[in-house]
């Protein structure tokens, strides 16, 4: 005989009793099974989600301009990326397109469509067949068609549906630039056929970014693409073999987590065009006689960019290649004019080039006067070419007064500038004998009989497709007018063209004309080698910094298993709101081994009676709940199963508001099955240590005589330490309602919560010491009810855990209410609604020049209605609607007007959590923090608070943390404010400086607050999307909007609330199992009371009215504190509580409970009479 | 003089009941040897049951001293007092205090369980012992399926297995029929004196009282008759 074989003996010998434990650790091991299974499931379900939405490809190598189709097939080869990828699939992706589709006169239109124009290789890349994209031919993923209503049925061909797609030619010339076009950006491909529509799967369901909402996507042929909008997507290619994105595929044996090697744009070999660079050999000759020889007056080679502009990092990564190359900054001037006196004096020369650039005796102009070199600029100096100065007719000293417009547009619209520099010299220039001349859709030089000087050259100016290839200036492509346009100045066009008419120093021209976009228009090389020799240089050393220049290998699986991990620790989140079902298991295992200890208290003495020490006791004790707990957590791990299953229900139907979408599936992981099991059985074991710790010191006579208790915990009722612990809960609840007053928001709640929880806890203390308080008063009037009272306090730690169970149960049901959350103004920051659109605006929806160029009908928009536009970096939706980790998240710029604006007095303002300088008469100022910081500081941001601690794990104001884009920019931002529940929830705020230059490729405004009158508010907004429509601006009701994103809070409260009650059922019936062995251990008792008269119900009235009394004491305690907890909440009218609802909960629980224990005290009361009286 | 195996010195003992304290003993003295049994009789509330609880070490005097071959228990902590008490003392209760799920055997082992592993030495002693009491046939029977005489039989068993110097017995026959009652009684005396150990027993049982050796009685905590001088 040993411990263990007693153990194996008590377990199958107490086996009812030992089978409530095992149900109890069940229901623990179930919950905690369950919430790991349904973060299991998260995470298994955005994996799926990830997988499905990527297919078979592994990686993208994306950039910000397009490439050679040829890159796709060069990267295979065996030097190449061979190695890594077996399938590489050239695209042109244009996301915010707009698909319209025209049906039975209706015309139905979805906007933030992505469009894939691919070839047909592509499809090898899914499972499911599609037909073969021919010309004007799109398919289109499921999601769309449902969002068009397009009936899938494509027939024949003449019954086919038509579609109109309208994208966003990407221009060279930032739009946002002065120079920039800004209308006229949409290009549209009507009538095109849609010949199949394919299921949200694989490319169906393919998109950049990490979310578990199926995109919408169309997809047509990439040669037929090319060719439609290769005229105005690729000016200054070779030809329209141009893609800017390739998809790839790994081979099998590399693994899509392994990092590709870091040495891929060397072995990749981009060239300079595939880098988005020009090199262009300048050779100027000139032939003194017609019979003789062209002779070389110079000879360069000029780096330029297809954005006209080299950005800051391209500039540093040159230099740093080539410190010797020569910097040229051209910039357009409208007018150049001669002053004197401070006055301009004669006709200005309008729409010149100026150059600006560093020169030396290398590239010296030769000045007019003298013959000889010039010396170099200083700043505030210019210098005309002989033409400029001739027609202005200025001389050494005078002052040159240019006037541009700045190099960023604001608002759409160009803001002239003009300064005065001093003339320090004329530069030589030689007049070709001809004019420039075209030929086969190609400019023939102009021909010199003398030598052309460093001045004559129009290559300073890079090539600005509609600009530099214009026929005359009159014919520029450019947003705004050329007025003044003289004979004179065409002529000088003919003959010269972009030959700049006046040149400044590099630095000056840095200073006057210097952007976000950069601030170099080309570089020089000397021309000491041959082109080949010269390009391959060049190539080989820009291609390891390949990313710099915009070319990036998105490792797009990876990324997405990383996201897919995802934003909430679901098994967490769904472990706490089981907390209390589990909590109440445990408290039910409490009781039932307090009780199979009460039961046996005898064994323990007689054990103890002869030798056995406590650890010894608690050995064999520990040994038989083993199996016990085992037993339990084997049926809890099945359990949880299905509990998961109902959870995941939940989630798809109920609860579905807090993943938007019901995309969840059970996924089962072995480590959660074992991890839940073992620390279920291990809570169930220390459950069991605690409560025979409990009894440790206890003597062994009062074991013997049944008693758990010891005799000093019963000698008298309350200790005066009850009543003063008590009354320290009182005056903290009530200081927590006091200091709740004076707060707001969840700081209010939570302060409220914090009292009605002190409330909860006195009162639970009062009970106890009620329930321990000395039973010696002689009751004259003893009563049923005063019997049963009598009883309910036979066992006091019993019956306050009962209470208590019930207490905390109800009070968490019914105060959790208070943190619901109404979309209200504070949310909304009084804006009527929120709206983005797929293609920037570029005027000012708030002026009446830009309501003109934008609107149809501007008369009809009410001049009272305010749209307030931010600038928009497209990322990653960082708002708990999305539950994939947000690694990109989208970034708005706010305007120094919205800063204003949103801070000024008179707005509704946004409520706020918290903020770095919290008395700022205008916090949204905050944003303006790097004003006078230099570029490398950290960039100031407003996040709301969700985003910010729930998305991006953001939790303390000042924090700083830094984001990679795809797009490559790295961004550092510093957090300065945090917002409270808004509509601005999901992207990073900050200021409009900062967003240009952080992200200078974005352009324009594509996200809006709007506030309209309140009787014209749906006028406003049909307004705004019919006529933007080729815009794809798209609004939608802020509050409504807030209401889905606050829906995740209030789904989570919700979800807390329903286990909440599934707990408290579970207390109540475990309420019944303890009380039905209360009444078992009374059996003797209660058969005798039969035997004096007592007729059986009455016994049953009895202990029904013992066991009601503690559900009841505990449902009321519970809610009082809760009403303590709420009502001030309701009355100051912040809080939504659902009256109806939470009543129905704890009907259905009184009923419960008044059934179970019925059911209890009658099961216990059909024992036989003289059965009862004569068991021991 | 030799020096007596159990001394208990001037015993007293308090409980404080509504605010007031309240006598139990008051002054008891006792000494027993090897071998001597001992009856404690007296009315309800005498202190009976208090003060074998004491003499077993389960219950502290409020003063006075009990040495049992010159150990004071009270003197021992937790773990020595348990092993003390497992070595030395054995006990009968009034209910028998089986363990409902164990074979009348595994009872009678389970002392020998509290400090080491069950040899079979222990099971042929406690084989013996069931054989002794009479129970031979009976002892894989449960105590749900042995009769009130026999179950108290087996707590006789289960009080001597460690052969203890003294064994407290508190009213053993006090739930039994008078046969059961005389035949428990009979085999008490017996094993006590063949062991042999001291016994002590509680009763109020004056058939059963009559089967020792030497009687006290006991009122109002003190020791009010004995039949015997030496007490």
């Amino acid at each position: 005989m040993n411990f263990f074989h007693i153990a194996i003996r008590s377990a199958s010998f107490f086996w009812r009793m030992n089978l409530t434990i095992a149900l109890g650790v069940a229901a623990a091991v179930a919950v905690l099974v369950g919430a790991l299974l349904v973060g299991d499931s998260m995470r298994g379900s955005l994996r799926d989600i990830t997988l499905d939405r990527l297919g078979q490809i592994d990686d993208l190598l994306t950039s910000d301009h397009f490439f050679r189709e040829a890159l796709a097939t060069e990267l295979l080869s065996e030097d190449s990326l061979g190695k890594e990828f077996r399938v590489a699939i050239p695209a042109i992706v244009l996301p915010a397109t707009t698909v319209e589709y025209r049906s039975d006169g209706q015309l139905r239109r979805s906007v933030d469509v992505t469009l894939y124009a691919v070839p047909d290789a592509i499809w090898q890349l899914q499972s499911s067949s599609v037909v073969s994209l021919q010309a004007e031919h799109a398919i289109v993923n499921q999601q769309l068609a449902d969002e068009l209503s397009l009936d899938a049925a494509t027939g024949s061909a003449t019954a086919r549906p038509k579609i109109t797609i309208r994208v966003t030619a990407r221009q060279q010339l930032s739009s946002d630039s002065a120079l920039g076009k800004k209308e006229g950006l949409v290009q549209t491909l009507p009538e095109i056929d849609v010949v199949q529509v394919i299921p949200n799967q694989g490319m169906g369901r393919f998109g950049l970014r990490p979310t578990q909402m199926v995109p919408h996507n169309v997809f047509v042929s990439l040669s037929w693409l090319q060719q439609q909008l290769g005229p105005e997507l690729f000016k200054g290619k070779a030809d329209f073999q141009q893609a800017n994105l390739i998809f790839l595929q790994r081979r099998a044996d590399i693994a899509p987590t392994t990092a590709i090697d870091a040495a891929w744009p060397t072995r990749l070999r981009p060239t300079l065009d595939d880098l988005g660079l020009r090199l262009t050999h300048v050779a100027r000759r000139f032939q003194p006689e017609a019979t003789a020889e062209p002779q070389l007056a110079y000879e360069y080679f000029s780096l330029s960019s297809d954005g006209l502009v080299f950005g800051e990092a391209a500039t540093r990564c040159i230099q740093r290649c080539f410190p010797d190359t020569r910097p040229i900054f051209t910039y357009l001037a409208n007018k150049m004019q001669l002053v004197r006196d401070g006055h301009a004096i004669g006709d200005a020369i309008p729409f010149s080039m100026i150059s600006g650039l560093n020169w030396d005796e290398k590239l010296a102009f030769i000045s007019a006067s003298s013959g000889r070199p010039m010396n170099p600029l200083a700043q505030s100096e210019i210098v005309l070419n002989e033409w400029s100065a001739n027609d202005l007719d200025a001389i050494v000293g005078d002052s040159i007064r240019l006037t541009y417009f700045e190099p960023e547009a604001a608002g759409g619209e160009g803001i002239e500038q003009s300064t005065d520099l001093v003339l320090v010299d004329i530069a030589k220039l030689t007049r070709p004998t001809g004019p420039y001349n075209r030929r086969g859709g190609r400019w023939i030089e102009a021909k010199f009989d003398q030598r052309p000087t460093a001045a004559n050259d129009p290559d300073f100016t890079p090539l600005v497709p509609g600009l530099t290839d214009a026929e005359s200036i009159e014919s520029w492509s450019l947003p705004f007018d050329t007025p003044g346009i003289r004979s004179v100045d065409d002529e000088y066009w003919k003959f010269y063209r972009t030959t700049p008419k006046a040149f400044v120093s590099l630095p000056t021209a840095q200073r006057l004309w210097n952007s976000r976009f950069g601030q170099v228009t080309s570089f020089r090389f000397e021309a000491n080698a041959a082109e080949e020799e010269i390009r391959r240089q060049i190539t080989s050393s820009l291609q390891p910094d390949c990313a710099t220049f915009g070319l990036n290998l998105v490792p797009i699986r990876a990324n997405g298993l990383r996201a897919a991990v995802g934003a909430t620790p679901f098994d967490l989140l769904f472990l706490a709101l089981s907390m209390f079902v589990m909590v109440s298991a445990l408290i039910l295992v409490t009781l039932l081994i307090r009780l199979a200890i009460q039961q046996r208290a005898n064994q323990l003495g007689i054990l103890t009676a002869v030798g056995f020490g406590f650890p010894k006791v608690t050995k064999i004790w520990l040994a038989e709940m083993f199996w016990v707990c085992s037993a339990g957590a084997v049926l809890g791990a099945g359990l949880g199963l299905g509990y998961a299953q109902l959870m995941l229900w939940g989630l798809r139907t109920w609860w579905v508001g807090a993943i938007r979408t019901p995309f969840i599936r059970l996924h089962i992981s072995p480590t959660s099955l074992v991890l839940g099991t073992a620390i279920g059985f291990a809570i169930g074991m220390l459950t069991v240590i605690w409560t025979l710790w409990l009894v440790r010191r206890n003597s062994a006579i009062r074991l013997l005589a049944g008693h758990i208790e010891p005799a000093k915990n019963l000698k008298s009722g309350t200790s005066p330490w009850s009543r003063i612990i008590g009354w320290v809960l009182v005056i903290a609840a009530v200081a927590s309602l006091v200091a709740a007053m004076g707060q707001g928001g969840e700081a209010q709640a939570g302060l409220f919560f914090g009292g009605g929880f002190c409330t909860l806890a006195a009162l639970l203390v009062f009970v106890r010491a009620w329930l321990r308080r000395p039973t010696d008063k002689v009751t004259k009037d003893l009563r049923l009810t005063s019997l049963a009272l009598l009883n309910a306090r036979r066992n006091p730690l019993r019956s306050a855990l009962t209470i208590g169970l019930v207490a905390v149960a109800s009070f968490l049901i019914a105060a959790i209410s208070a943190f619901r959350i109404v979309p209200d103004d504070s949310g909304t920051g009084g804006f009527d609604f929120i709206a983005t659109s797929n293609q920037p605006l570029f005027a000012n929806l708030n002026s009446s020049e830009g309501r003109s160029s934008l609107l149809l009908e501007p008369d009809r928009f009410p001049v009272e209605a305010n749209v307030v536009s931010f600038r928009l970096k497209s990322g990653d939706d960082a708002s708990c609607t999305n539950p994939f980790q947000a690694a990109q998240p989208r970034v708005i710029g706010v305007p120094q007007s919205a800063i204003a604006l949103l801070g000024s007095p008179t707005a509704l303002p946004f409520s706020w959590s918290g903020m770095l300088s919290p008395h700022s008469s205008n916090p949204w100022s905050l944003l303006d923090g790097s004003k006078l910081a230099n570029d490398s500081e950290p960039i100031p941001a407003i996040i709301d608070k969700n985003t910010a601690w729930y998305s991006l794990k953001i939790f303390q104001l000042g924090t700083t943390f830094s984001v990679e884009y795809d797009s490559g920019e790295r961004v550092t931002f510093r957090l300065v404010g945090l917002l409270n529940n808004t509509i601005l929830q999901g992207s990073i705020l900050v200021s409009e400086s900062d967003f240009t230059r952080a992200f200078p490729s974005e352009v324009g405004y594509r996200y809006f607050l709007i506030q309209a009158p309140p009787d014209q508010r749906q006028a406003v907004l049909s307004q705004l999307e019919n006529d933007l429509a080729d815009q794809g601006f798209d609004g939608r009701d802020a509050r409504e909007f807030l209401a889905e994103l606050l829906a995740v809070q209030n789904t989570y409260l919700s979800t807390f609330q329903a286990l909440g009650a599934l707990g408290l059922l579970l207390g109540t019936f475990g309420l019944s199992a303890v009380q039905l062995r209360n009444v078992l251990e009374r059996r003797r008792e209660l058969a005798l009371l039969r035997a004096i008269g007592f007729h059986e119900s009455k016994l049953v009235r009895l202990v029904f009215l013992e066991s009601f009394f503690l559900l009841v004491a505990g449902l009321v305690v519970g809610l009082i504190a809760a009403v303590v907890a709420v009502l001030p909440h309701f009355v100051f009218g912040n809080a939504t509580i659902p009256w109806l609802p939470l009543a129905v909960v704890f009907l259905v629980i009184l009923a419960m409970g008044w059934l179970t224990v019925r059911w209890a005290s009658r099961s216990v009361l059909r024992a036989p009479l003289l059965a009862a009286l004569r068991e021991n | 003089m030799p020096v007596a195996d159990l001394v208990a010195e001037n015993i007293t003992k308090q409980f404080e009941s509504a605010g007031q304290a309240l006598a139990i003993l008051q002054g008891v003295s006792l000494e027993l040897s090897a071998g001597q049994n001992l009856v404690i009789l007296g009315p309800s509330g005498a202190g009976k049951s208090t003060l074998l609880q004491i003499l077993g070490g389960l219950d502290p005097p409020t003063s006075g001293t009990v040495q049992l071959r010159g150990v004071n228990p009270f003197e021992l902590a937790g773990r020595e007092l348990a092993r003390f008490r497992n070595a030395n003392i054995g006990f009968i209760f009034q209910d028998h205090h089986l363990l409902p799920q164990l074979s009348a055997l595994e009872n009678v082992l389970i002392p020998v369980l509290a400090q080491q592993r069950v040899q079979r030495t222990s099971v042929e002693r406690a084989e013996q012992l069931l054989a002794a009491v009479g129970l031979s046939q009976r002892m894989n029977h449960r105590p749900g399926q042995l009769s009130g005489g026999e179950r108290q039989r087996v707590a006789v068993a289960r009080a001597l297995i460690m052969q203890p110097v003294l064994v407290l017995a508190d009213e053993p026959t006090g739930s039994l029929d008078t046969a059961s009652a005389q035949a428990v009684g009979q085999i008490l005396c017996d094993l006590s004196e063949k062991e042999p150990a001291i016994l002590v027993c509680v009763t109020h049982s004056e058939a059963l009282a009559d089967q020792f050796h030497r009687r006290v009685s006991l009122a109002n905590g003190r020791i009010v008759e004995a039949n015997q001088s030496s007490i």
